[in-house]
C-alpha cells in the first residue's frame, strides 16, 4: 500500500527488484476465458518486501484466452482498450511477504497444453486472482520467494504451500518430538532455523508444549461431553463416490418426457427431473422449462390448458402492475411504506447484474421491466414488499423469459421456494445455518471442529450463498445452471446445504492450514466468488449426499428429516449411484 | 525494514441506509477507485489499507455491510471490537439522514461498548457532487452531530474521492490517539486490535498481526 511517506521515502532509498517475471498472466475468473498478461516481481523496498503484479504496460497487446477445453489456441479479446486497462487495474496488486499466508499451485495436466498456476491467499483471508505461469515454470518465483519466508508443503493438500513462522515452527517441531503422538507437522519441511536450537528457549519450547497439551484435552473433553457430537465424530461414512457431470438435456430428451397435448407423463417425472439435475438444460430449453420448475405451469396442464390460464394470469399481472403505476405523488406523501419499497427497488434495479451485456447501459429497456416485475411484486406480497436480494432472482428469469407477465410468475414461483429467506425475523436463514453446521459435522468434524474454535460456527460466512442461492459466487450463466438443477428439488430437499458442504470441504485445508480466524475466513469465503467450478461442485455435493444416504441409519434424526433420507424417503436413493445411473440411461 | 514494528489494526464499521454509497466509500478510499455498478452488499465483508500515522504503521480494516436493517442480527459477531463506526448517509436523501438515529442506536445495541456515550462515531454525508439534488443541508448535519456528543462531520464524495481520505484518516488517527490512552472499548473483549484472540494464532502474532 503506497502512501505519502512511502513515496517521499521510495525517491530517496532506490527500490530494488529482486526478480521480475514477464508474462504472468492474471486470470479473471473461473468461467473467463480472458487472462491479463502482465509481470510479477519481488521489490525491496525501504519498506519492506514486495511481491507485485502488475498488467503489461501496452493495453493493446491481445489477452490470451484458451479454448474452453484448456487448449492453448488463443483468441483476441473483445474488450477495449479502457476496458482492459479498468480490468488489468483492477486485479493488479502489491503486497508485503510478511502478509503472504500461503498459496496454491496448480500444475496442468500433462499434455493439456495448460500453464502451471498460483493463487496468493494473505493473512487476513483474502486471495489474490490466479497467476498463470506462461514460461512454465513457478520454481524461480518460489525460490527467490523462499529467502525471505520459509514455506511448507501441506500436509493434506500437496497444492497448497504455507508461510510458515519460523520460530513457532521450530519450537512446534520440538514439542511434536517430545510428543510421540504428536501430529503436528509435515515431513516436508525445508526451514532454515530448525536445527538452530538457540532459536527456542527451553522456557517457550514448555509454555508451547502446555498449551498444546491444553488445547487436544479441551478437544477431547469437548467430543465426549455432547453426546450428538459423540456421535458424529464416530459416524464413518462410506468412501465418497466418483460422480460426473451429464450432458445438458437437450430439447429432443425433454420432448420424449412430453405427450401430444402439451402435458407430462406423470409416471416418468422423476426421470426428467433427474436427468435436469445431472446436467441441466440446454440454453433454448429454458425458456420453456423453468415455467414447469418453478411451478407457473404445471407439469399435468394441456397446452390449451395453460395457454387459458396463462391469458388470465396476465390481466391479473396488468392489475397489479396499474395498481402501483396508478399511485400519485400527492398520495405517496402519506404512503410512506410504499415509497420505502418503491425506493428500494429503484437503487436495486438501477445495480443489479449490470456488467451482464442484456443490463448494460443507459436506457436499457431491460432495467424497465425488472422494475416493473419487483414493483408489481410488492403490490402481490405488499407484506413482504422488496427485500434486497430479490433483484439477484429475478434478473435471470427476465433474461431467460423476456417477457415481463412470465419473469412475473416465474418468480412468483421462485418466491415460494426462497420468500422464507427474506422474513424480517431471518429464523429460516438461521434455521439453515444450523443445519449446515450439522451437516459440517458429519461430513466434516474436523473442519466443524475448527469453525467452533475459531467462533465460527454460526456459520455466517456462508450467509449469502443461503440467501441468494449462490447468485454472487457464480457467473451469470453458471448460476442458471445450478439454479435450475435447484429446482428439480433432486435428490434431496435442502441440496443447497450439500452444496454449501461441498464448497466448505473443498477448502478445510486452506482455512485450518492458514490459522484463519472468524474474520478471514469470511474473507477467504467471500473471496471465493467467481473462482468455483461449478460441475465440481454438483458432483462432490450429489457425492456427499450419497455418502449420507448409504448412512442413514446411523444419521441423527433431524438431518434424516430435512435431507428426506431413510424410510420415507424414495427407495431408489439407496441404490447406488453408478448403477443408479445405468439404469436410468437404459430407460431412456 | 520499518515492517518489523508491530501493526496496529483498527476495525471500522460503515453503517447507513441502502444505497448512501457505503462500499463505494470503502473501495474509493482502499482502492482509489468509484463504480457506479458495485451491486447491493448481501452479508458483510471487509477491505483493509495500511496508513503512515506519526511512524507508525496502521492497518485500518474497514467493514462494509448490508444497508437492510434485517440483515443486520446475523452480522453482529463482526461488529464486536470496532474502534469505530462511521454512520454514511446520502446528501440527496433526506430519508437516510432520518434514519442517523436508529443506525447509531442498533450499533450501540448490537456492539454494546462500555461506555457508548464516548463510543467514536464519525458521520460521512455521501454524494456532494450531487450539489444541486442537495436535501440535507451542511449545517442540519452538523447540528444533529452535536446532539450526539460532538462526532465528526464530514461531507464527501466517493465518485469524485472527495474528502475521502481525509475523512479515514481522521477516523485512524482518532482511533490511534484513543487507544494510546487504553481507552477499552470492549471489556468483554480486552484484546481488540488482535484479529484472533485465540491460542493458535498466537504463535503467528510475531509476524503481522
Amino acid at each position: 500500500m503506497d502512501n505519502d511517506l512511502d513515496t517521499m521515502v521510495r525517491s530517496i532509498v532506490p527500490d530494488k527488484v529482486v526478480i521480475s517475471i514477464s508474462d504472468v498472466a492474471a486470470k479473471l475468473g473461473e468461467d473467463s476465458r480472458e487472462y491479463i498478461p502482465g509481470t510479477l516481481t519481488i521489490i525491496e523496498k525501504s519498506t519492506g518486501v514486495f511481491i507485485e503484479w502488475k498488467p503489461s504496460e501496452d493495453h493493446d497487446a491481445s489477452w490470451v484466452m484458451t479454448s474452453e477445453d484448456g487448449y492453448n489456441a488463443e483468441y483476441v479479446s473483445s474488450r477495449s482498450p479502457e476496458q482492459k486497462r479498468d480490468c488489468g487495474a483492477r486485479v493488479a496488486f502489491s503486497m508485503d511477504v510478511n502478509d503472504l499466508s500461503s498459496f496454491r499451485i496448480e500444475e496442468p495436466k500433462r499434455g493439456s497444453g495448460g500453464f502451471p498456476s498460483i493463487r496468493l491467499i494473505c493473512r487476513d483471508g483474502s486471495s489474490q486472482v490466479p497467476l498463470f505461469f506462461r514460461n512454465l515454470t513457478t520454481s524461480e518465483f518460489i525460490d527467490r520467494l523462499q529467502g525471505y519466508i520459509t514455506l511448507r508443503r501441506s500436509r493434506q493438500d500437496a497444492n497448497l504451500v504455507i508461510v510458515v513462522d519460523q520460530k513457532s515452527e521450530a519450537l512446534a517441531k520440538s514439542v511434536s518430538m517430545l510428543d510421540e503422538n504428536g501430529d503436528i507437522l509435515s515431513d516436508q519441511v525445508i526451514p532454515s532455523v530448525l536445527n538452530d536450537t538457540d532459536a527456542v528457549t527451553q522456557e517457550e519450547k514448555i509454555r508451547l508444549m502446555r498449551e498444546l497439551r491444553l488445547a487436544e484435552e479441551q478437544m477431547r473433553v469437548h467430543s465426549d461431553a455432547a453426546g450428538e457430537f459423540e456421535v458424529v465424530t464416530q459416524l464413518d461414512l462410506p468412501p465418497r463416490p466418483e460422480l460426473f457431470r451429464e450432458l445438458a438435456v437437450s430439447k429432443e430428451l425433454w420432448n420424449s418426457y412430453k405427450l401430444s397435448n402439451g402435458s407430462y407423463d406423470p409416471e416418468k417425472l422423476r426421470h426428467l427431473k433427474m436427468n435436469v439435475f445431472r446436467g441441466g438444460l440446454n440454453a433454448e430449453l429454458r425458456k420453456e422449462a423453468w415455467k414447469l420448475l418453478l411451478g407457473y405451469r404445471q407439469w399435468n396442464e394441456t397446452d390449451s390448458e395453460f395457454e387459458k390460464r396463462r391469458a388470465e394470469l396476465a390481466k391479473q399481472y396488468q392489475n397489479m402492475k396499474s395498481q402501483w403505476m396508478s399511485v400519485t405523488e400527492d398520495q405517496e406523501k402519506r404512503f410512506s411504506k410504499f415509497v420505502k419499497r418503491k425506493s428500494l427497488v429503484e437503487k436495486d434495479v438501477a445495480r443489479t447484474d449490470r456488467t451482464v451485456p442484456f443490463f448494460k447501459g443507459e436506457d436499457n429497456m431491460n432495467l424497465v421491466h425488472l422494475h416493473n416485475v419487483l414493483m408489481t411484486y410488492v403490490m402481490y406480497n405488499f407484506d413482504l414488499g422488496y427485500v434486497q436480494g430479490m433483484s439477484d432472482f429475478a434478473s435471470p428469469l427476465l433474461f431467460v423469459m423476456k417477457d415481463e407477465v412470465d419473469t412475473f410468475w416465474c418468480f412468483v414461483g421462485l418466491m415460494e421456494m426462497t420468500h422464507k429467506n427474506f422474513e424480517k425475523d431471518q429464523a429460516f436463514i438461521k434455521l439453515q445455518m444450523n443445519q449446515l453446521r450439522d451437516l459440517v459435522m458429519i461430513v466434516n468434524p474436523k473442519l466443524a471442529n475448527y469453525l467452533e474454535s475459531e467462533k465460527s460456527d454460526d456459520m455466517y460466512f456462508c450467509f449469502r450463498w443461503v440467501l441468494v442461492w449462490f447468485k454472487r459466487e457464480f457467473s451469470f450463466m453458471d448460476t442458471c445452471k445450478l439454479w435450475e438443477v435447484l429446482w428439480t428439488g433432486q435428490p434431496c430437499p435442502r441440496f443447497l446445504l450439500l452444496i454449501c458442504v461441498a464448497i466448505l470441504d473443498s477448502q478445510t485445508n486452506i482455512i485450518i492450514d492458514n490459522q484463519f480466524g472468524l474474520t478471514e475466513i469470511l474473507k477467504h469465503i467471500n473471496d471465493l466468488s467467481m473462482h468455483l467450478k461449478v460441475d465440481e461442485i454438483l458432483t462432490a455435493a450429489e457425492a456427499i449426499f450419497h455418502q449420507l444416504s448409504a448412512s442413514q441409519d446411523k444419521l441423527p434424526a433431524h438431518i434424516c428429516q430435512y435431507l428426506n433420507i431413510g424410510e420415507s424417503a424414495v427407495s431408489s436413493n439407496s441404490s447406488s449411484p453408478s448403477r443408479q445411473r445405468n439404469e436410468e440411461q437404459e430407460d431412456l | 525494514m520499518s515492517g518489523t514494528r508491530k501493526k496496529a489494526l483498527l476495525k471500522v464499521i460503515i453503517l447507513g441506509d441502502s444505497g448512501v454509497g457505503k462500499t463505494s466509500l470503502m473501495n474509493q478510499y482502499v482502492n482509489r477507485r468509484f463504480s457506479n455498478q458495485y451491486k447491493a452488499t448481501i452479508g458483510a465483508d471487509f477491505l483493509t489499507r495500511d496508513v503512515n500515522i506519526d511512524d507508525r504503521t496502521v492497518t485500518l480494516q474497514i467493514w462494509d455491510t448490508a444497508g437492510q436493517e434485517r440483515f443486520q442480527s446475523l452480522g453482529v459477531a463482526f461488529y464486536r471490537g470496532a474502534d469505530c463506526c462511521v454512520l454514511a448517509f446520502d446528501v440527496t436523501n433526506a430519508a437516510s439522514f432520518k434514519s442517523l438515529d436508529s443506525w447509531r442506536d442498533e450499533f450501540l445495541i448490537q456492539a454494546s461498548p462500555r461506555d457508548p456515550d464516548h463510543f467514536p462515531f464519525v458521520l460521512l454525508g455521501n454524494k456532494v457532487d450531487l450539489e444541486s439534488q442537495r436535501a440535507v443541508s451542511s449545517k442540519r448535519a452538523q447540528s444533529w452531530c452535536q446532539t450526539k456528543g460532538n462526532i465528526p462531520y464530514y461531507e464527501v464524495s466517493a465518485k469524485e474521492a472527495l474528502n475521502v481520505e481525509a475523512a479515514f484518516l481522521a477516523i485512524a488517527r482518532d482511533a490511534l490517539a484513543r487507544e494510546s490512552q487504553e481507552t477499552n472499548d470492549f471489556p468483554e473483549f480486552p484484546d481488540q486490535i488482535r484479529l484472533n484472540p485465540n491460542q493458535q494464532n498466537q504463535q503467528n502474532s510475531g509476524c503481522n498481526c
